[in-house]
C-alpha cells in the first residue's frame, strides 16, 4: 500500500509542476505605437513690448492679454521669434533668447491625449538662473507667459501653449 | 503827536497814577492825534467784545478740565517731588524705604520684566516664519496677484487656463497673477528685478 501512495504522491507533484510549466504563455504586450498619442510641441514667441508707438504686431495673432494690464503698459509688441519645440521626456529642448538667455523645456508627463504636464526654465549665461523652475499644466491651445526680462529698453514676453 | 505812544498806551490800560496820568490827560486836550488813537482803541475794543459776545461759550466742564490740568501741570510741589526720587530709585530697590511709590516693589517688577522678556523671546524663535520649502508655501495674493520670492506656490489655477503646478524663482523676485483671456485666463509669471542689461534702461510698468 505504501509504494502505491508513493507512486501517485509523485506522479500528483509532476503533474502540477508539468501543468504550472506548460501554463498559457502570456500574451506579449501591445506595442507602444499602437497606443501612444500624437506627439505634442511647445509653442514659443518671443515678444518685445516697448513704449515706441508701434502698435502690436499683427503676426502675433490673437491674444487678448496685451490689452490688460500689465501688458497694457506697453504700447507696442514686436514678434522677434516664434518656435516649435517637441515635448520629449528624454530630451529637454532649448532656445536661444535675444537677450543672451536660454529657454529650456521639457515634458514631465502626458496626461491625456491633449493634455501636458512640462517644466521650463531661464537660464542667463554663465549659468544664472533667472527662473529656474516653472511646471505647468495645460491643454492643447492653453498658453502661460514669462514677462519681465530686460530688453533694449523693453522686456521680452514669452508666450508658450501646448500645440500638436 | 506829542505824547509818546508807549505813554498813551500804559495810560490807555490804567498804568499811569499820579501826576503822570494827569500830565497825559492834559496833554489829550490839545493833542487832536492822540485822541484819534485812543478813539480808534476804544472801538476796535468794542468790536472783539461784540464779537466775543457772540461767540458760543465752551462747556463749563471742559473749562474746568482745562484749568485742573493747567494748575497740575503748574503745581511747584510736584516738581520738587520728581527732582527729589530722581537718582534716587535704584538705591530704593528692594529696601521698601523712601517716599517713592516703588518702595518694596523693585526686585518683583524687575524679576517680572525679565521673565516676560524672556517668555517672549522664546514665543517669537518657536513661532517666527518656518523656512520656505518648494511646495509648501501659500502665495500672497492680492486681487489675483501673488508676489513671491525665492520659492514656489502651491497649484494655482484659474479654472480655465493652463495651471501652475509649482515655481522656483530663485534669488528673483516675481509676481504670478491670472489675465483674462478667450475662455478662461492665462496665468503670467512676471520677473519683477530683472536688471538691464549693459547700460540698457528697464521700462517701468
Amino acid at each position: 500500500m505504501k509504494p502505491l501512495v508513493h507512486i501517485l504522491l509523485c506522479a500528483a507533484i509532476v503533474m502540477g509542476a508539468a501543468s504550472t510549466l506548460g501554463a498559457e504563455p502570456k500574451r506579449p504586450p501591445e506595442t507602444a505605437k499602437q497606443t501612444q498619442p500624437a506627439p505634442l510641441f511647445a509653442e514659443v514667441m518671443v515678444l518685445h513690448a516697448t513704449n515706441t508707438r508701434k502698435g502690436i504686431d499683427p503676426t502675433i495673432g490673437e491674444m487678448p492679454e496685451l490689452g490688460s494690464a500689465p501688458f497694457s503698459a506697453y504700447d507696442s509688441y514686436a514678434l522677434l521669434e516664434k518656435a516649435r519645440l517637441a515635448l520629449e521626456k528624454q530630451d529637454a529642448r532649448r532656445l536661444r533668447l535675444p537677450n543672451g538667455a536660454e529657454l529650456v523645456i521639457h515634458l514631465i508627463a502626458r496626461l491625456s491625449e491633449d493634455q501636458v504636464k512640462f517644466a521650463a526654465s531661464v537660464t542667463r549665461p554663465q549659468g544664472k538662473e533667472v527662473l529656474p523652475l516653472l511646471e505647468v499644466k495645460a491643454r492643447v491651445g492653453q498658453r502661460f507667459v514669462v514677462a519681465g526680462q530686460s530688453f533694449k529698453k523693453g522686456i521680452l514676453v514669452l508666450v508658450i501653449r501646448p500645440v500638436r | 503827536m506829542g505824547i509818546d505812544p508807549r505813554q498813551l498806551a500804559s495810560f490807555w490800560d490804567g498804568e499811569l497814577e499820579g501826576t503822570r496820568a494827569a500830565a497825559v490827560a492834559r496833554e489829550l486836550c490839545t493833542d487832536r492825534v492822540a485822541r484819534g488813537m485812543l478813539n480808534e482803541w476804544a472801538s476796535v475794543g468794542k468790536a472783539v467784545r461784540m464779537w466775543a459776545d457772540a461767540q458760543p461759550s465752551p462747556r463749563p466742564e471742559a473749562v474746568e478740565l482745562i484749568l485742573s490740568r493747567i494748575e497740575r501741570e503748574a503745581r511747584p510741589g510736584d516738581c520738587e517731588v520728581v527732582r527729589a526720587t530722581r537718582g534716587k530709585w535704584w538705591s530704593k530697590l528692594g529696601r521698601g524705604q523712601g517716599r517713592s511709590t516703588y518702595a518694596g516693589y523693585g526686585w518683583p517688577l524687575l524679576a517680572a520684566a525679565s521673565a516676560f522678556a524672556a517668555a517672549w523671546l522664546v514665543v517669537a524663535t518657536l513661532y517666527r516664519d518656518p523656512p520656505r520649502e518648494l511646495g509648501s508655501v501659500e502665495p500672497v495674493v492680492a486681487p489675483g496677484l501673488a508676489v513671491v520670492g525665492r520659492s514656489a506656490v502651491r497649484p494655482l489655477t484659474d479654472g480655465g487656463g493652463a495651471s501652475l503646478l509649482a515655481l522656483d524663482s530663485g534669488e528673483h523676485q516675481v509676481a504670478v497673477f491670472f489675465v483674462a483671456a478667450d475662455g478662461g485666463s492665462t496665468p503670467v509669471v512676471w520677473l519683477l528685478d530683472d536688471p538691464p542689461v549693459r547700460s540698457e534702461r528697464t521700462q517701468p510698468l
